[in-house]
């Protein structure tokens, strides 16, 4: 019974895309939405009903499989398509049909009376089976499967209103810069299939923690980091997740915040004894997350875009969950990952709910004073920034903050600092822009209503942004340990805990971050407007990787291919296609319709074919 | 009935039964909705046939006419769905009157079935002939077309030289064996070593010319141009299926893998015809015309697969012939539901006109290029497993080369559907019976390709007789009941 939800779970998405897809644009809106929706929202309550089963009565080897067919078998390797709950896939599944159901409710709100709305449905729920497809696996090529699937996703979303030519740019942007990664993943897959005979993730793990990593192991544990790394935005292939901010905010809430993102995450706890056994990738994965982590919160200080703001603060918050995963704290960085999904799908959701009253305005500077018009929208985003900032005991976002930091104090004091200057900079930098579109005077005025549709999801996901780290606490507050029990099996037991002065400085430091930007960004003052230093707009321009890459890669690689238009490589290519065709005039010129000819051709053949024979 | 006729395959008298009835019908009373009844229960009745038990033959196995093996079965099984697929495109299109129309495809259907199970060359030649000459008669059906006469006429003379020198080849060879066993003769037990040579030569440039290999197929484009779409299709399908396995059974004991003229003359002709169909097709702006070709080039490849002998050989020929009966079948189907447009400009915005349609060739199309997750995917993948295994590597480039070549046409195809066409006269929609068989051909395509563990696991187990028959120096009886016992 229950290995026949999970692919349920998967095909009623799925199903619900190929519906919406085949209606191509002729369903009105609330059908369209009734199917992209009620799909995801069937799949969150197998989810549920799922979930409740294997925590109440575990599956025997604590986890559930169901294979569901088997792809190829070829003479010492097979390929199955088999998908397996354990607790690291149940966390995940219930975030993305639960976090995902919410938003697709949302979207009807924010996307009713788009032209579109079925292309966006059809796409959304494929995102969401994708994902799914992704978690589920138990083998790195369906797995690849899915990991292609939400990039695929992600790239037509982005590009959603694709007549401005902006956001195909922006599209085919994030669509390249992770496949640089997707093209390293598959390396490190192949490599893998190669060396170890098999994609089958826990024949894999069991190869990888019971043999001495060779350099194939640390060449494939680098080239999945690499696929991580593009997925996840993290440097140095981050730069494309601000302009992803082209697509609908929905999709930015979905994609881009709470579960795509986070699949470079995912890929490396699941496969972390790999990971463990080679310590120059640990080593990479926490310096990767640590510099994105204060690089991405720099840039967030200082832009003035909202959408842009929070884009920036999920690479820094990625960057928190690779610090963490480079540090060995497993459960704190998925910890950390489901209160991200949570809180920052709620701040997005907001957003959007702001851009859609303020004229499709996301500039900052122009809102202002917001707090009176939308109330309910206001505190939902408040309930999201101090999520996000770490506000001590009230919010998510502080608990499994807190269990980073407790991770990198363990694996190093200076990782320590350096999360503790990043949380810093999250709270002011969430809390400048809380000021700035909340407080002070309206630069514009807000028409509408935010519908229930879009209420209710925020309502949610405001409860869930304060409550839902409850679930994991430190010893000193109240020993609840639920999610690191769960993910024990697998990851094996959480850190010990440090000293409280940890939880302290952890506590205080957000804090003292809201005061500093009350100081500098509170009603009528000086500093509110933006700054305008070389410094300053170094990091709005997200400290110029792009002007890097398009100097490095992008400027030599197009004057090269300019001045060798004409290569070798083209001749040889141009060559065989003018020989093709060549060749298919000659035979062509054979088809004379001369029955005379035709004989011809037959008795050449056999005398031909005689002489074959006769020599000796 | 098999008590009576033992060592004679059900579905072989059911055919007759069934042809005796549809002409006694047509002496009565013509109707064409009786006529497509008759055959297709004739021919679905013979499909059900080939599962039951053959007796076994009391004699000496020498004198056995029929070897109803796995692989018979499988081949039958394969040619008898593809027949049926044929009639019923020709539902509402064989012309008037169009009673005959159906006789002859069963008569045809009969003489490939016939040449499929044959052990004897004067029964081969007996299928091989009444093949042929049905299949004349249903390429001049609309005979009042001038294209279609000019077809039929050029396949008469072209069949009858064919004709003539396979018969010489037969000739020699049992003036050299003494045997009428249809196998390739062994240069060992002869007198003069040149005469099987050439026999064999003669008998493939027969079979050749049949499978139209290159540089022996120059009438397929011409014939397929003329003939009506339903008979097209059984050329292609069916009438190719009977001949690959014909040429199968005559070199079953053979060696293929020493190197000799009959292995050189082989290779020579795969690699021809792997080449020469694809570079044919390349250039054609007919469908029917660019099908010819790419059939031309799937004899290719199954020749790569026949030459290739192990595990893999003949259960991947198998497979292909499975995958490539669906995909042609199917896209012939689709152009019969376009009301047979032929013409691939008359195909262009074809997406936007009928995308169920368009899709489904795409489907087949995406199916022949041998583009996953479509069954012809897997199918050219095995073969290229046998070739690998057999280390045919100079084939095996051959086929990637080719394949890349088609590539090309196959998907000008698709993109001619994507273009965009404003204005188009609205194309007239072919039946319900033909949109059923083009949706359940689309789905079995996809399908099989999806789970082909299923299908691979049927040609495995069906496809080890034949080579067991001949190399276990049994007689074909004790092998044959050596299998049915396991």
């Amino acid at each position: 019974m229950d290995a026949l939800l999970l692919p349920l779970i998967v095909a009623c998405p799925l199903l619900a895309a190929g519906l919406l897809f085949m209606s191509a644009g002729r369903m009105p809106p609330l059908p369209t939405c009734v199917i992209g929706a009620g799909s995801v929202g069937l799949s969150a309550l197998m989810a549920a009903m799922l979930a409740t089963g294997f925590l109440r009565t575990p599956p025997p080897a604590g986890a559930l499989h169901a294979t569901l067919w088997s792809w190829m078998q070829v003479e010492g390797f097979n390929t199955r398509i088999a998908f397996t709950l354990d607790p690291l896939s149940l966390v995940m599944m219930l975030v993305v049909t639960g976090v995902g159901f919410l938003i697709q409710l949302y979207a009807y709100g924010y996307m009713h009376d788009d032209p579109g709305i079925a292309r966006f449905f059809g796409c959304m729920t494929l995102f969401v089976a994708a994902m799914l497809v992704l978690v589920f696996s138990s083998d790195l090529l369906s797995l690849y499967i899915g990991w292609e699937g939400v990039g695929i996703c992600s790239y037509l979303l982005i590009g959603f209103w694709h007549t401005d030519t902006a956001n195909v740019a922006a599209a085919r942007k994030a669509f390249i810069v992770t496949r640089i990664g997707d093209a390293a993943l598959l390396c490190g897959l192949l490599l893998l299939a190669t060396r170890a005979g098999t994609l089958d993730i826990p024949a894999l793990l069991h190869i990888a923690a019971t043999r001495p990593a060779d350099l194939s192991a640390e060449t494939a544990a680098f080239l999945l980091l690499g696929g991580a790394v593009a997925k996840s935005a993290q440097v140095p292939l981050q730069t494309w997740l601000p302009d992803a901010m082209a697509g609908p905010t929905p999709v930015s809430a979905l994609i881009h915040a709470a579960t795509m993102v986070t699949a470079g995450v995912y890929l490396i706890a699941r496969l972390h004894p790999l990971f463990a056994s080679v310590p120059a990738a640990m080593t990479a994965v926490t310096i990767i997350g640590l510099v994105t982590l204060l690089l991405a919160a720099g840039s967030a200080l200082v832009q003035t875009d909202i959408k842009r703001i929070l884009a920036y603060s999920t690479m820094s918050q990625i960057g928190y969950m690779f610090l963490a995963l480079g540090a060995g704290a497993w459960q704190a960085a998925i910890f950390h990952l489901v209160t991200h999904a949570f809180f920052k799908a709620l701040l997005f959701m907001a957003a959007g709910a702001i851009i859609l009253r303020v004229h499709h305005r996301q500039d900052i500077y122009q809102m202002g004073g917001l707090a009176r018009a939308m109330p309910g929208v206001f505190v939902a985003f408040l309930a999201g920034a101090a999520a996000l900032a770490g506000l001590p005991l009230l919010t998510a976002g502080f608990y499994s903050k807190e269990m980073i930091l407790q991770g990198a104090w363990h694996a190093a004091p200076l990782l320590w600092a350096g999360a503790l200057l990043g949380a810093f900079a999250t709270a002011i930098y969430i809390f400048r822009c809380l000021f700035i579109v909340f407080f002070g005077t309206r630069h514009t005025e807000p028409h509408g209503r935010t519908g229930a549709t879009m209420a209710m999801p925020l309502a949610c996901l405001a409860v869930l942004a304060l409550t839902g780290g409850w679930m994991e606490m430190p010893d000193a507050i109240a020993p609840v340990h639920l999610l690191s029990h769960l993910l024990s099996p697998l990851f094996g037991a959480p850190m010990p805990e440090g000293p409280t002065w940890l939880l302290w400085a952890g506590s205080l430091v957000p804090l003292a971050g809201v005061g500093v930007a009350w100081l500098l960004w509170r009603p009528r003052i000086q500093t509110r407007a933006p700054p305008e230093d070389a410094l300053a707009r170094l990091a709005r321009a997200g400290w110029d990787f792009d002007t890097l890459y398009d100097v490095l890669i992008i400027h030599p690689f197009v004057t090269l291919g300019r001045l060798n238009q004409t290569d070798i490589c083209d001749r040889l290519s141009n060559a065989t296609a003018a020989t093709a065709r060549a060749g298919g005039r000659m035979l062509g010129r054979m088809q004379s319709g001369q029955v005379r000819r035709y004989a011809g051709w037959i008795a050449a053949g056999t005398v031909v074919a005689l002489c074959l024979g006769a020599r000796p | 009935m098999t008590a009576l006729l033992p060592g004679l395959p059900p579905a072989l008298p059911i055919l007759g039964g069934g042809i005796a009835l549809l002409m006694l019908c047509i002496a009565w009373h013509r109707s064409e909705t009786r006529a497509i009844l008759i055959a297709l229960t004739t021919l679905v009745l013979a499909f059900a046939s080939l599962w039951l038990p053959v007796l076994p033959w009391p004699g000496d196995p020498t004198g056995m006419l029929f070897v109803p093996d796995g692989w018979f079965t499988y081949i039958a099984a394969l040619m008898l769905l593809s027949s049926a697929a044929s009639v019923i495109m020709a539902w509402r299109e064989a012309g008037t009157p169009a009673d005959e129309f159906y006789l002859l495809l069963l008569l045809g259907t009969l003489g490939a079935l016939v040449m499929a199970g044959s052990m004897d060359m004067v029964i081969f030649f007996l299928g091989l002939e009444t093949l042929s000459l049905s299949l004349l008669g249903l390429i001049a059906y609309h005979r009042t077309q001038p294209t279609a006469d000019e077809a039929a006429i050029k396949y008469l003379i072209l069949a009858g030289l064919s004709s003539a020198i396979l018969l010489f080849g037969l000739a020699l060879s049992y003036a050299d064996s003494g045997s009428l066993r249809f196998a390739a003769p062994s240069r060992s037990g002869s007198e003069s070593p040149a005469l099987p040579l050439a026999a064999t030569a003669l008998v493939l440039t027969g079979l050749f010319f049949k499978l139209s290999a290159v540089p022996f197929h120059t009438w397929l484009p011409d014939v397929m141009e003329g003939a009506p779409i339903p008979v097209a299709s059984f050329i292609a399908v069916t009438s190719k299926i009977a001949l690959f396995s014909a040429l199968a059974r005559y070199f079953a004991g053979a060696d293929l893998l020493r190197p000799d003229a009959v292995g050189a003359e082989l290779a020579i002709v795969a690699m021809l015809s792997m080449f020469g169909g694809n570079l044919l097709a390349l250039g054609q702006v007919n469908l029917k015309r660019l099908l010819a070709g790419s059939s031309i080039a799937h004899v290719g490849y199954l020749l790569l697969a026949l030459l290739s002998p192990g595990p893999f050989g003949m259960a991947s020929a198998a497979f292909y012939l499975a995958a490539y009966a669906a995909a042609t079948s199917g896209a012939f189907a689709a152009m019969r539901g376009a009301s047979g447009l032929s013409d691939i400009g008359a195909w262009r915005g074809m997406f936007h006109r009928r995308p169920a349609l368009a899709l489904a060739m795409v489907v087949m199309l995406v199916s022949l290029a041998g583009i996953p997750p479509a069954i012809g995917f897997f199918a050219k993948t095995y073969i290229v497993i046998a070739g690998v295994s057999a280390r045919r590597i100079v084939l095996l480039g051959a086929l990637v080369a080719s394949s890349i070549i088609g590539l090309y046409y196959y998907l000008n195809v698709v993109r001619a559907m994507m273009e965009p066409v404003p204005e188009v006269p609205r194309a007239v929609r072919g039946t319900t019976a033909n949109a059923a068989l083009i949706t359940a051909l689309a789905i079995v395509t996809v399908l099989a390709g999806l789970f082909p563990e299923t299908l691979v696991r049927q040609t495995r187990s069906l496809l080890q007789p034949t080579p067991i028959l001949h190399e276990a120096g049994l007689g074909p009886v004790a092998a044959h009941d050596m299998l049915y016992r396991e």
